[in-house]
């Protein structure tokens, strides 16, 4: 090192680091920064039984936020996810009043995300439609389809099965059931992503899809696989949502389509060098559960809760954007 | 000097990039109603010439006087405005909008001051003098994209011809065309001609340049060889000026003329753009395929890769006839591919050094689907020590490695795996000497192990150093064949890729 002028290497030091930290983990800080204000904000907000709340408030939104940072890796985007979920959250509910066990509703539940997720995957993979194109119209069909079955009233599950009831409201211990089945999502697909041949073929498609044909990967295959996935992680989170709610509910779900996507956007700032990945797409839905969550207890207007959430997207990826382009 | 004795002027024209001059000491002129021929090889500076000429780059030395008056400012809009306009060869034209339209984008007539009008009856009057004037047939409300090659170019011309163009480049304007429309197109060229527009005409079919220019320019390593009109001028020449003095003293490798096993054989194969290759590779030899962009170098190269599949002619590797459906299939038959555009076809940019080495055979470093980093980690080791990759270490992102460096990534992608056939187009394009020479001498060691290996380049002088055998395409279809202790070597193969008359009728060996 030709320190010439120290105390000039050392401020650049300094600001490299600082660009780093703020890069890498500005998304981090900011959600800690937020915690801080919050708890000394209202008094409600940093209790153990709050913090419990929100994690099983967040947990749907990060099981969709999963789904949809498999298809972005892979250069993607799934605008169905809102719809499906409500279209397969009327689907099971019809089907336990039908009297179709829990485990056959559940089974169906996952088929028919998988189902939603194919027919993105064929048209956008296969076909070729735009992504946008493809699973908004896919999207457009799901609420057409459980608006025609349902007619628009909820479907009421007055005694649900037991064992469906515990899936979104059981406890294990002092721990919500959904905050365990989240966990177990977050670390199997975190290890997925980054571990195994699947994930890593689909961020080589999202980094450069012709240079992935060019390496013998089957582009086609990986990205129908990735809405396939996505399509799965839906059926999950209506599954949880409809246990929660106990129906059916023609409208609900709609609000997870921008929540995730800014939720991958979010993480997307954090841990890799801007690739969506799991364990960032986590914070960026706890980010996003907690501004409602607080503001909420803060009497805050929901109206001010989106304008909050838009501000926060698009300061992160403000961030991100400044702090890489001046590399 | 008058002003009608030359519409351009260049003078002492130098250039360089990374320290490597691309252009040394060029004075190139135009006058009035000339057609004046650029040739040279890929490399040779050509295009760098008329970027500097259409105000794409600024030279580093020299200078460029237009009307008499010297450029101070070199930019594109700039170079407009004193009428030198370019034809490119990738043409782009907004495709849902009329062919008029199209001509007439950023020059739009307008009346009224607020709101502006776009005035159609003028546009439409215009457009249709221009087209008179160049004398072809032109549907102008036909939107863009419906509009074939030879039309796009004509809505290029006319572009120029709205804004008074005093200078047209023509870079590769027949590339992309059939006879009919090359004709046509000449007798645009004639009429422009007439008019007082100076042309300059860059292209690599030494026929056609003979046939329309007044005057020939021959560039050879960023330096000019010479200027001949064309009452003194034959393919013969021209080919004697390219090839010239060869500042690369190609130190030839020590080949092998013995002949080993066939490894790969194709009999007449035939797509949009190969009539009919026939070819045979063998075990354990370099084969220099050499042709000019656009003779189907890179389209052989696809038809092999599984990324484009022949209408008719068959495969035998090792013997046994096959069909290679994709490039997965491709690799599991043992076929790899240096692509020809690296940034696009060739490297992850935004993914580690790493990851980029093992994309193609990800499985070989999986247990049961699953990765190991430490693995991973210890492969991209041996190969930045193996090929001397300079890098911060395996998880550098690959953007931000040299050029060089990342072309060295792209081969060791391949070179970690089983393949049998390594074909590697254009592969030292934009790399920095060193590093080609690290290319020629690892491709050189693919071969001893009884490997094959198929290196496309336009660059004859590489061709004639790293190959065992050589093979020449013209026009889609193999032209001729060499060994390289044959005298007179890169001569013959230009006349071979140049003009019609090079080859030597070239026989697969069938049996």
């Amino acid at each position: 090192m030709t320190a010439k002028n120290p105390e000039n290497s050392a401020a650049v030091a300094a600001n490299t680091f600082f660009k780093t930290l703020l890069k890498k983990y500005g998304v981090l800080i900011a959600t800690f920064v937020l915690m801080v204000i919050f708890s000394f904000a209202t008094p409600a907000f940093m209790t153990s039984r709050n913090m419990l709340m929100l994690l099983r408030q967040i947990s749907m939104l990060t099981m969709v936020s999963i789904g949809m940072t498999f298809v972005m890796a892979a250069g993607g985007f799934d605008m169905s996810v809102g719809y499906a979920i409500g279209l397969i959250n009327v689907t099971v509910a019809m089907a336990l009043k039908s009297g179709m066990g829990v485990f056959l509703s559940l089974v169906l539940a996952l088929l028919a995300g998988m189902g939603v997720g194919s027919l993105n995957g064929v048209l956008v993979s296969f076909i070729g439609l735009p992504d946008f194109i493809g699973t908004f119209a896919v999207g457009s069909i799901a609420f057409g389809l459980k608006m025609m079955v349902t007619r628009g009233n909820p479907i009421m599950l007055w005694d649900a099965p037991e064992g469906f009831s515990f899936i979104g409201q059981g406890y294990v211990g002092a721990v919500p059931f959904p905050i365990i089945l989240m966990i177990t999502a977050i670390v199997l697909t975190s290890f997925v992503m980054k571990y195994t041949r699947l994930g890593r073929r689909l961020y080589y498609i999202g980094g450069n899809k012709t240079a992935a044909l060019y390496s013998g990967i089957n582009v086609k295959r990986y990205r129908f696989l990735s809405f396939v996935i996505s399509g799965f992680c839906v059926a999950v989170t209506s599954i949880i949502l409809t246990s929660r709610v106990g129906s059916g509910q023609p409208l609900a779900g709609e609000e997870y389509l921008l929540d995730a996507i800014s939720a991958v956007f979010l993480g997307m700032t954090m841990f890799g060098e801007g690739e969506p990945n799991v364990p960032g797409s986590f914070v960026g839905a706890f980010l996003i559960g907690m501004l409602t969550n607080a503001l909420t207890l803060m009497n805050v207007a929901y109206y001010f809760q989106y304008i909050t959430k838009g501000v926060a997207v698009i300061l992160a990826v403000t961030v991100s954007i400044i702090s890489r382009s001046k590399e | 000097m008058s002003d009608a004795k030359f519409v351009l002027k260049a003078e002492g024209i130098s250039k360089q990039f990374g320290g490597v001059w691309v252009l040394k000491n060029v004075d190139f002129d135009l006058k009035p109603g000339e057609v004046h021929a650029l040739v040279g090889e890929n490399g040779a500076g050509k295009s760098t010439l008329i970027k500097v000429i259409s105000g794409v780059y600024s030279p580093d030395r020299g200078k460029v006087i237009v009307a008499d008056k010297e450029v101070k400012s070199f930019n594109v809009k700039q170079m407009e405005s004193h009428g030198i306009f370019t034809v490119h060869q990738e043409i782009n034209l907004v495709p849902f909008i009329s062919a008029m339209e199209n001509v007439f984008i950023g020059s739009e007539p307008v009346r009224g001051k607020f709101p502006k009008i776009l005035d159609y009856s003028y546009m439409k009057q215009k457009a249709q003098s221009l087209v008179q004037t160049i004398g072809v047939e032109l549907n102008l409300k036909a939107p863009a994209y419906t509009l074939s090659a030879s039309e796009q170019q004509i809505i290029q011309i006319c572009r120029g011809l709205v804004a008074n163009a005093r200078v047209m480049i023509l870079d590769e304007p027949t590339s992309s065309l059939s006879a009919e429309e090359i004709s046509s197109l000449f007798s645009m060229v004639k009429k422009l001609r007439k008019e007082g527009v100076g042309i300059i005409f860059v292209s690599h079919k030494l026929d056609e340049v003979l046939q329309i220019s007044d005057r020939i320019t021959v560039l050879k390593d960023g330096e000019k060889i010479g200027t001949i009109p064309r009452q003194n001028a034959t393919e013969e020449k021209i080919v004697s000026m390219m090839v010239g003095k060869s500042g690369f003293k190609a130190v030839r490798f020590h080949v092998s003329k013995k002949v080993s096993e066939t490894i790969l054989q194709l009999k007449n194969i035939t797509t949009n753009k190969l009539r009919g290759v026939n070819l045979e590779l063998r075990k354990g030899e370099v084969l220099g395929i050499v042709g000019v962009v656009g003779a189907g170098k890179t389209e052989l190269a696809e038809v092999l890769f599984g990324l484009d599949h022949p209408k008719s002619g068959e495969i035998y590797l090792e013997g046994e006839k096959i069909a290679i459906k994709s490039p997965t299939d491709a690799i599991k038959k043992g076929f790899a591919l240096v692509p020809e555009n690296r940034r696009i076809q060739g490297i992850f940019a935004r993914l580690s050094l790493s990851n980029n080495i093992t994309a193609a055979y990800l499985s070989q470093w999986c247990k049961g689907g699953v990765i190991f980093p430490s693995l991973e980690n210890e492969v991209t080791r041996s190969f930045i020590q193996k090929l001397a990759i300079r890098t911060r270490g395996p998880s550098q992102l690959l953007q931000y490695l040299s050029g060089g460096n990342q072309q060295k990534a792209v081969l060791a992608k391949w070179l970690g795996g089983n393949f049998k056939i390594l074909m590697a187009d254009e592969a030292t394009q934009g790399v920095d000497v060193k590093t080609k020479e690290d290319i020629y001498s690892l491709v050189r060691e693919i071969a001893s192990e009884g490997r094959a290996v198929m290196f496309f380049s336009s660059y004859v002088p590489e061709i004639v150093k790293v190959s065992d055998r050589i093979v020449a395409m013209r026009e889609g279809t193999i032209a001729a064949e060499f060994y390289p202790d044959e005298e007179n070597l890169e001569h013959k193969i230009m006349m071979a890729i140049l003009t019609e008359k090079g080859g030597n009728v070239y026989d697969s060996k069938e049996s």
